[in-house]
């Protein structure tokens, strides 16, 4: 089967003991695009978010990068694949500078000491392509703002040159103008050819910006559509019950069959 | 709005870590001076470093153990453990001090890696897990010394830890170890990977992780590295003083995580400086020096070191807001 999709998840699941936080869900991202993926808290979201980054092992299925199968069994495994997380708050050592936080771990060296010239300087160039202000680069990262925060990892995930970029909740902790900053910068990221895996409650702010939605419920794929064909009511309907009484796609109904019953 | 000028001077001193610590030594220095001439004396001087040292050689290596967000409170025993092991191989099995001394700082090492992997591994608190060792190894010193101090039947290697005259005055070698040791730490946390990946792991485990930190070598090898030095602080002590006690040890671990703090180094983790955790042993040095110079003696250490503990972590928060209104 012909694979165009930059990255394919097909059948994972994953089980935590006796709960099943994943069943057969199937994903797929494609180039330069802006994924949705939505659900109820528990429907798995960071759950198949934490296996395309290489932090949880899924229990079965397959996943595909480039057409080509791939395991992911650590976070930096994703990274080399280009694969870059941006968590709300959780990939930030608030103790540490804005420099040293685009760095960790992948830090510049001289021959034998570190190059922290050239790691400022290459900050510095980082931030200038997003158009991004921080107070100082010595700052700490504990005295940026939420926004602040998320563009440095932003600015740091571009400098890596990430391929995808997968982010939880980015706009949770965020101001309004600093949310919609965000999404500018993340439509400007799509112009760059970068995919981005979003995920959040709020359908206003992945309406504004996705071409497609995946919805999760309970661990399953229910529906995965463009954004044209649907509507912020259809979404909340399948993210509340796993099903939708509107127009829905084929794929809808298939996935949704087993799991809407209880409900009614 | 146009802050006053002083106060904008008075904000970039608070800006420097370890600006304040070093004036609050220095103050305490002039305070003995006052109390007694000799202090500043140079021979006396290296009294000092060298009681610092005693401090400073385990409470710098902690800094980095404490930087990366865990404790080490068995560095004491450890202290207590190593010169005995050595004293007691070289008297029955191996008649060479020097071999004994390398072989008894590579269990150091063990015991470190002992702390880590129970630690990492095994996902005990590291304060439970040193605590446990603390009193094992304090045991383990007991029985092979039989409880009683250890003479050593030779005097070949006092100059590794003991004094050497240059120029008619008495110099303490254990400086240099304070010396090297500060440069060395200083060299590893600022420059290198690892120090690097030290803060990180301490300012925030998880985040370090999910950005491809591996926080449980981190973790272990300065386990490894505050041990070591907490056996080599034995090893040189055993050379100085030709003898080892079993009990020795026992303030060293809360003296040594004093330093640090004292010093600037986040007991959460993540910040932490190596100058400031020397100028903290030096501060303790100089108190536990001069207090014997004014007369008043050892009993009044303690209150002391408590007392600028507490100020300590006073300045230290206030420097951490005036490095974060600053910059």
């Amino acid at each position: 089967m012909p694979d165009n999709h930059l990255i394919r998840m097909v059948d994972v699941s994953m089980n935590f003991g006796a709960v099943r936080a994943l069943e057969n869900a199937n994903f797929t991202v494609d180039r330069g695009e802006i994924v949705g993926l939505v659900g109820d808290n528990g429907a798995g979201k960071s759950t198949l978010i934490k296996i395309l980054s290489g932090v949880n092992k899924p229990s079965s299925g397959e996943i595909y990068f480039d057409g080509r199968k791939v395991t992911i069994h650590s976070p930096e495994d994703a990274r080399k694949l280009g694969i870059e997380t941006i968590y709300q708050d959780l990939a930030i050592c608030e103790e540490l500078s804005v420099w040293r936080n685009v760095f960790l771990s992948r830090e510049i060296k001289g021959s034998v000491w570190l190059n922290k010239e050239k790691m400022k300087t290459e900050t510095t160039e980082a931030l200038k392509t997003l158009e991004i202000k921080v107070p100082s680069l010595e700052q700490k990262m504990k005295f940026l703002s939420g926004g602040q925060r998320q563009t440095v990892a932003l600015a740091r995930s571009l400098y890596f040159n990430a391929k995808v970029l997968l982010m939880d909740e980015p706009t949770a902790a965020l101001g309004v103008a600093e949310s919609n900053a965000l999404l500018q910068m993340m439509l400007e990221l799509k112009k760059r050819d970068r995919a981005i895996v979003f995920i959040t409650h709020n359908l206003r702010h992945i309406f504004s910006v996705v071409d497609r939605l995946t919805v999760l419920y309970k661990g399953r794929t229910v529906a995965d559509v463009p954004k044209e064909n649907t509507t912020i009511e259809e979404i909340e309907a399948l993210i509340v019950t796993g099903n939708s009484s509107l127009n829905v796609p084929k794929t809808v109904l298939e996935a949704s069959d087993g799991t809407d019953k209880k409900h009614f | 709005m146009q802050a006053p000028a002083h106060s904008k001077i008075l904000r970039k001193v608070w800006s420097i870590r370890e600006l304040s610590i070093l004036i609050a030594t220095i103050a305490v220095g002039f305070f003995f001076y006052l109390g007694n001439h000799i202090f500043v004396t140079p021979y006396n001087l290296s009294i000092v470093l060298m009681m610092s040292s005693d401090v400073g050689l385990v409470a710098i290596p902690m800094a980095l153990l404490l930087i990366s967000g865990e404790f080490d409170l068995s560095v004491g025993s450890v202290y207590a453990l190593v010169p005995i092991i050595a004293n007691v191989m070289y008297k029955t099995v191996l008649p060479n001090i020097w071999i004994t001394s390398i072989i008894s700082l590579l269990m150091a090492c063990m015991f470190g890696l002992a702390n880590g992997l129970l630690t990492v591994k095994v996902g005990i608190p590291s304060f439970i897990v040193t605590m446990g060792t603390w009193f094992f190894f304090g045991s383990l010193a007991l029985i092979v010394s039989g409880g009683l101090p250890q003479g050593i039947p030779t005097t070949s290697f006092y100059n590794l830890g003991g004094y050497v005259t240059i120029s008619g005055l008495p110099f303490a070698v254990e400086m240099i170890w304070l010396a090297g040791t500060a440069v060395l730490f200083y060299l590893i946390l600022e420059k290198t990977r690892h120090g690097n990946w030290s803060m990180g792991t301490g300012s925030n485990k998880m985040a370090a992780i999910m950005m491809g930190v591996k926080t449980n070598r981190v973790k272990i090898i300065n386990f490894m590295l505050t041990s070591l030095f907490a056996g080599l602080l034995g090893i040189l002590d055993l050379s100085r003083m030709s003898a080892t006690t079993p009990t020795q040890g026992t303030a060293l671990t809360f003296e040594a995580i004093a330093a640090a703090v004292i010093g600037g180094v986040s007991l959460s983790g993540g910040a932490g400086s190596i100058i400031g955790t020397l100028i903290g042993s030096i501060l303790l040095g100089s108190i536990y020096n001069g207090l014997i110079l004014i007369g008043a003696g050892y009993y009044w250490f303690q209150g002391f070191v408590g007392a600028i503990v507490v100020i300590a972590a006073v300045i230290n928060l206030r420097v951490a807001k005036a490095r974060g209104s600053n910059a």
